[in-house]
């Protein structure tokens, strides 16, 4: 039978669900503490920026004809170039599935679990990871699905913040008490990152050009929910109190009460973990992706194993919360320069070879 | 010595092969075809019927119990009684005789129900094929309010004409088989010719045809021989004893297989989904069959999580408890001596014990055991310290909300699930509780069906299949097959030519 093709709305959830994590968790108050009154608004302006950076990504896709990008750097480019390349960008991808894990497990750790060693707990999201990729891509963007309808189920929960909400809480100023715009616009691009990965899904999507709209919706639907989320914390706490806070959202929740149960936002923390899941999986999945172009005759499943084993050893040197988000600024950065600089390097690449194959 | 040797071990290897031919394929008889070595392949057995008739010269053999009475005395014996000897090549000419020269299906003839006749002429089997069985009776496990109450029995015959009564088109295919090694129990497989997807239809047969196990005994025993994951605790093929099941299904371009000696048929391609449907919401009004359904989901999370978010909220969260509550449920628990865990542990394994109890027993006896458990138990158990009134609720109610479950199979993959989440629970909490949610969803994403994905119209998204999933739409709306059977012919009321 011919293999499945990745449905264009699960490549949608795969986007949504990589993009968005912990960050969720900050957001409010890092868009607080960089833009000031009302610094949600920068949110608009960020997904307009990523949204370009995705049709480059679409330029890719069909200026490629759906090639596979493996295929069109190694038509161009000579192994002795392309094997550090792929090295490096395993490592990278290795690295920011592992702190995802170890970001999330610090505090999870710190809030919940003070007494539990953080490595127990990392040691079963881990095991969940693994588990989660080893069943394929078309598999975990199945069970993507299921994940992300549990978390987009909490959308509702926000009606309960509309009766705190208030709009003076907002000001009439515009990005007034900001710090540094240029950390903070680092910083919120970084929230957005996760769509670059669907570079490397180019061989298991439809053959046609419709799902590339989806990878829109996707980033879309995390926009939304970013909005959603500050928009709310501006209404609810206003800035000030937002740059106080550590995780806004969980200081929101935690105003919810229920007949039979209250304060759930501990309920709602642990439920991140498959987003969690999610992320740090498509991270360590594009990390296999690129490294079994180098290792073509390993098992891709050992490679997984291997590759989550390597990061996880890596993954030891920080130990507090502080030291991992400083390991992962420069991790986005450079992450940051890949989601630019990799389809920029690889229209050049399909420019030239058209350019070769005309005079050929 | 050495070439001795060699012969031998050249002999053993030559014999090899011969053995297992013998065992698994038709019975092997020795020698030509005859009376005498017909009966010597059956000696010992006697339960088998040999009858003379000097005057025609001719032998009946037959095993009396394979066969109906009426037809075999109408058929077989009346007319050789009353026979001349010149008149016996003309009622020969009959289809009814059939004239067979190789012993094997001789031999095979009779123990599928057939009289073998021996003549001079030659040797005859006649099928008057018809066992006592049990009657049409209503079904004990999957009992419905309004609509047939007929349900299959364990006669393939009989469950084959309840459906072509149902079924009153030529589009109706019927494959056989047969399956085990030694017991070669019949199986059909049906499907709606053009409805059907021929890679089911295909993908079934071969796994049937395939299955290599000296006996099966019963639909459910095959499902576990054809399955897509062996190893998997969810069921991967719906199993009912109802006919208006398995014909509503075969409408939907799914395959039903029926064996002989079971009651209840297989179907597939199936979904997780199809466990939490019951042939009451399409008989009741749809908003009836829509509340029905979504109860049904709310029961499966109910019992799925009531216990084990007990357990995590008493061992690491009473925060989340609100404060009215608090007092209540902390004077419960302060007298109980064991963890959470261990406390619903011990309640939910009474509650199985109870459980299976109850099932194996007689129903009078079952009653009893209702009260010793419901009460004695229950009341005692709180009263002695033993567990708290809160977690006797959780339990309780998760038990009911079990028995909403209409399917008994899937009933019984969510027990087990519900032990390791209690158990992740009061390892870890929340943390452990949506670790082992993690694991199902991951475990149920690689599932599939007859090859086809378990968890749709969920994942793959089909939204156009949610009308008759997470509710019952009203009938208007079903005018399209489900996405999974993948239909040559997805409308419902039109067939391509």
């Amino acid at each position: 039978m011919e293999r499945e093709k990745l449905n264009r709305f699960h490549i949608a959830l795969l986007v949504f669900n990589t993009q968005s994590g912990i960050v969720l968790f900050t957001l409010p108050r890092i868009t607080a503490r960089y833009f000031g009154t009302n610094g949600w608004l920068v949110l608009i302006p960020v997904f307009l920026l990523v949204t370009l950076n995705i049709m480059l990504i679409s330029a890719v896709y069909r200026m490629g004809r759906g090639k596979s990008v493996f295929d069109i750097l190694s038509a161009s480019l000579p192994r002795f170039i392309l094997t550090p390349l792929y090295v490096f960008l395993w490592a990278l991808f290795s690295m920011i599935g592992c702190l995802v894990v170890k970001q999330y497990v610090l505090i999870y750790q710190m809030l919940i679990f003070p007494t539990t060693s953080d490595a127990v707990l990392k040691i079963f999201v881990d095991v969940l990871v693994f588990l989660y990729i080893i069943k394929g891509i078309y598999n975990m963007s199945k069970a993507n699905v299921i994940f992300s309808l549990l978390l987009l189920l909490q959308i509702p929960l926000s009606l309960f913040f509309l009766q705190e909400f208030d709009l003076v809480r907002l000001t009439p100023f515009l990005f007034k008490e900001g710090t540094d715009m240029k950390e903070g616009l680092l910083q919120l691009y970084g929230a957005y990152l996760g769509y670059e990965l669907t570079l490397f899904l180019f061989p298991y999507a439809e053959n046609n050009k419709r799902w590339l709209k989806y990878i829109h919706l996707g980033n879309g639907i995390t926009m939304f929910i970013y909005l959603l989320v500050t928009f709310l914390s501006y209404g609810f706490f206003s800035h000030r109190a937002l740059i106080h806070s550590s995780f806004p959202m969980l200081d929101m929740y935690a105003y919810l009460r229920f007949p039979f149960i209250e304060r759930i936002q501990n309920f709602l923390f642990s439920l991140f973990l498959f987003s969690i899941l999610h992320t740090a999986g498509m991270y360590y999945w594009s990390g296999q992706a690129v490294i079994s172009q180098i290792f073509r005759r390993i098992p891709w499943k050992v490679i997984v194993f291997f590759s989550m084993a390597a990061s996880i050893l890596v993954g030891l040197i920080p130990k507090t919360l502080i030291q991992v988000e400083s390991w992962f600024r420069y991790f986005t950065m450079v992450q940051l320069g890949f989601s630019l600089g990799f389809p920029l390097l690889l229209i050049l690449l399909l420019l030239l070879q058209r350019r070769f194959k005309k005079h050929a | 010595m050495f070439s001795r040797l060699l012969k031998s071990i050249l002999t053993i290897a030559n014999q090899k092969p011969q053995q297992q031919t013998s065992h698994t394929s038709e019975p092997q008889t020795a020698g030509p075809l005859s009376l005498k070595n017909v009966l010597d392949e059956f000696r010992e057995c006697s339960d088998l019927t040999h009858r003379t008739y000097p005057v025609l010269q001719a032998d009946i053999v037959y095993f009396e119990h394979l066969l109906d009475n009426h037809k075999f005395t109408y058929n077989v014996v009346k007319p050789l009684e009353n026979i001349r000897r010149e008149e016996l090549g003309a009622l020969l000419q009959q289809s009814l005789f059939q004239r067979e020269e190789d012993p094997s299906k001789v031999v095979r003839g009779i123990l599928n129900g057939s009289a073998a006749l021996f003549l001079p002429q030659g040797v005859y089997l006649v099928s008057a094929y018809g066992p006592q069985m049990r009657s049409i009776e209503s079904s004990q496990t999957e009992s419905t309010i309004v609509g047939p109450h007929d349900a299959f029995n364990e006669s393939l015959d009989t469950n084959l004409s309840i459906i072509r009564r149902r079924v009153r088109s030529n589009r109706l295919k019927v494959k056989q088989f047969e399956v085990g090694e030694i017991f070669k129990t019949r199986v059909s497989l049906l499907y709606i010719s053009e409805i059907a997807n021929m890679d089911f239809v295909n993908r079934m047969s071969d796994r049937i045809q395939n299955i290599e196990y000296s006996a099966v005994f019963d639909g459910s025993m095959l499902i576990q021989l054809v399955e897509d994951f062996p190893s998997t605790i969810f069921p991967l093929f719906l199993t009912s004893e109802r006919p208006d099941v398995a014909v509503s299904k075969l409408n939907e371009g799914r395959v039903v297989v029926i064996m002989d000696q079971s009651p209840s048929v297989i179907i597939g391609p199936t979904t997780v989904f199809e466990f939490f449907t019951s042939p009451d919401d399409y008989y009741s009004r749809w908003a009836v069959g829509t509340f029905l359904r979504i109860l049904r989901y709310v029961a499966f999370v109910l019992t799925l999580t009531l216990t084990s978010m007990y357990v995590a909220i008493t061992t690491y969260h009473y925060e989340m408890i609100p404060q009215n509550m608090l007092a209540s449920m902390t004077e419960s628990r302060s007298r109980v001596p064991f963890p959470p865990v261990l406390e619903a542990l011990l309640m939910e394994t009474t509650l199985e014990l109870l459980r299976e109890a109850g099932a194996r027993l007689p129903s009078k006896i079952g009653q009893t055991i209702g009260i010793v458990g419901g009460i004695v138990i229950g009341t005692a158990a709180v009263e002695a310290g033993f567990t708290s009134n809160i977690l006797i609720i959780a339990v309780a109610m998760s038990a009911i909300a079990s028995f909403v479950i209409p399917s008994y199979t899937m009933s019984g993959s969510i027990r087990i699930i519900r032990f390791a989440l209690i158990i992740l629970s009061g390892m870890l909490g929340n943390f452990g509780f949506m670790f082992g949610i993690g694991l199902v969803i991951i475990h149920l994403s690689k599932l599939t069906s007859l090859g086809a994905p378990y968890t749709i119209p969920l994942a793959p998204i089909k939204t156009a299949d949610w009308k008759d999933t997470f509710i019952r739409g009203p009938f208007w709306m079903f005018s399209k097959r489900p996405k999974q059977s993948r239909t040559p012919n997805p409308t419902t009321n039109k067939m391509k030519k």
